[in-house]
């Protein structure tokens, strides 16, 4: 998870992703903003939270809130199972864990290869949906992760 | 006759009854229609007439239908070329042409061929993006692009979602999909079959296809439309 662009070749970079599941579909964020991934340990709920944080858990010593990845993402809720991981992120010069179905692999992308398919992420809800790739036979949901909270959110995020 | 008169809606035929929806979809200010034929070109461009003729320029905004395509006022005015007036045949309409016929739920569409891309089946699974509109099914990968299925009833405001869709009718450059539930047959048609759409009418429909009593589609604005949500 050290680098993430692995060959730089005519200015079109290979990204690494780190992907994981939500629903049906898969998604990707970029390596870099990865920090580790974690079993679900017990989440303590914060009163007056915004509905998409889960609460926070104690790492090593360091608060992080939980954000529930289905509920920012519009999607129905699911109960936490033996696939269900928290994704420790930085963003926004801020560290969150995501919580999601299952992490699947790291995967490597040309920056070509992320296709801006029309409409996905003009509307201000899915901004922080960048594009879908091709992947094996599938598609690939590539997540902009700085942009999945506006400003506002991010800035309620550091005072938890 | 008079049951007709009693109850209109009830006893008419569903075909007639959707002539009726197309007729009022198509509807504009007859008297711009009267007076649009002798008319020279450039007077298109000149939007007040030099006489106040205030019944003559009528509200442009749809519509008597149940249908009520509510959601297409944000792209009417602000698309380019779906501003133009329509009375004017378009240029593949010149020549005989091919239209697809298709269903979607009760509603029959043509589509001209020369503004598609393909048909094709439509694929076991969609991929859904989150926190999409309503009709936007999915993106689909097709020829080796990431193609994004709309619901042409939820797209256009129609308020008839497509049952069970089974075929994906591509359009443009092969990157926006309509999904419907039946694909009829592709008949060849001329210029003077349609009763094309004229001023203030919905952009995304072209006119009336007459003999087959069903809407001639405007591939490009539909496209444009998935394009920019």
């Amino acid at each position: 998870m050290s680098n993430t662009a692995v060959d730089s070749s005519a200015g079109d970079p290979v990204i690494q992703f780190v992907t994981f599941r939500l629903k049906d579909e898969t998604y990707g964020i970029n390596v870099m903003q990865v920090q580790e991934v974690l079993r679900v340990t017990e989440i303590a709920p914060v009163p007056g939270a915004p509905g998409f944080v889960l609460g926070i858990i104690n790492l090593r010593g360091n608060v992080v809130t939980v954000i529930d990845t289905r509920t920012r993402f519009g999607l129905p809720t699911t109960e936490v199972d033996d696939s269900s991981r928290i994704v420790i992120i930085e963003s926004e010069e801020q560290v969150v864990g995501i919580l999601v179905d299952s992490v699947a692999e790291v995967v490597e992308l040309r920056q070509s290869e992320i296709d801006s398919a029309p409409n996905i992420g003009n509307e201000e809800s899915s901004r922080y949906i960048q594009g879908v790739a091709s992947r094996d036979e599938d598609l690939l949901i590539v997540v902009d992760l700085n942009k999945l909270l506006t400003e506002e959110e991010w800035s309620e995020m550091a005072n938890f | 006759m008079k049951d007709e008169r009693t109850q209109p809606m009830r006893l008419i035929e569903h075909d007639a009854a959707l002539g009726n929806l197309l007729e009022s979809l198509l509807a504009d200010v007859p008297e711009y229609e009267r007076a649009a034929p002798p008319a020279p070109p450039a007077e298109v461009k000149s939007p007040e007439p030099s006489e106040p003729t205030p019944q003559k320029v009528a509200d442009p905004t749809p519509s008597k239908t149940s249908l009520n395509p509510a959601s297409d006022g944000p792209l009417t005015n602000d698309e380019p070329g779906e501003t133009q007036n329509r009375n004017e045949v378009p240029a593949w309409a010149q020549e005989p042409f091919r239209v697809l016929l298709f269903r979607i739920g009760e509603l029959r569409f043509a589509v001209p061929l020369i503004l598609m891309c393909s048909v094709t089946r439509i694929p076991d699974r969609l991929t859904r993006v989150p926190a999409q509109p309503p009709w936007h099914l999915g993106v689909a990968r097709y020829r080796d692009e990431s193609v994004v299925v709309a619901d042409l009833g939820l797209l256009l405001g129609l308020r008839a979602p497509c049952p069970d869709p089974a075929y994906l009718l591509v359009i443009g450059d092969g990157c926006e999909a309509i999904a419907c539930d039946t694909v009829e047959e592709a008949v060849v048609v001329t210029a003077d079959d349609v009763r094309w759409r004229r001023a203030a009418g919905q952009p995304w429909l072209s006119g009336l296809l007459v003999d087959h009593m069903c809407g001639l589609l405007d591939a490009e604005v539909i496209g444009r439309r998935i394009r920019h949500g």
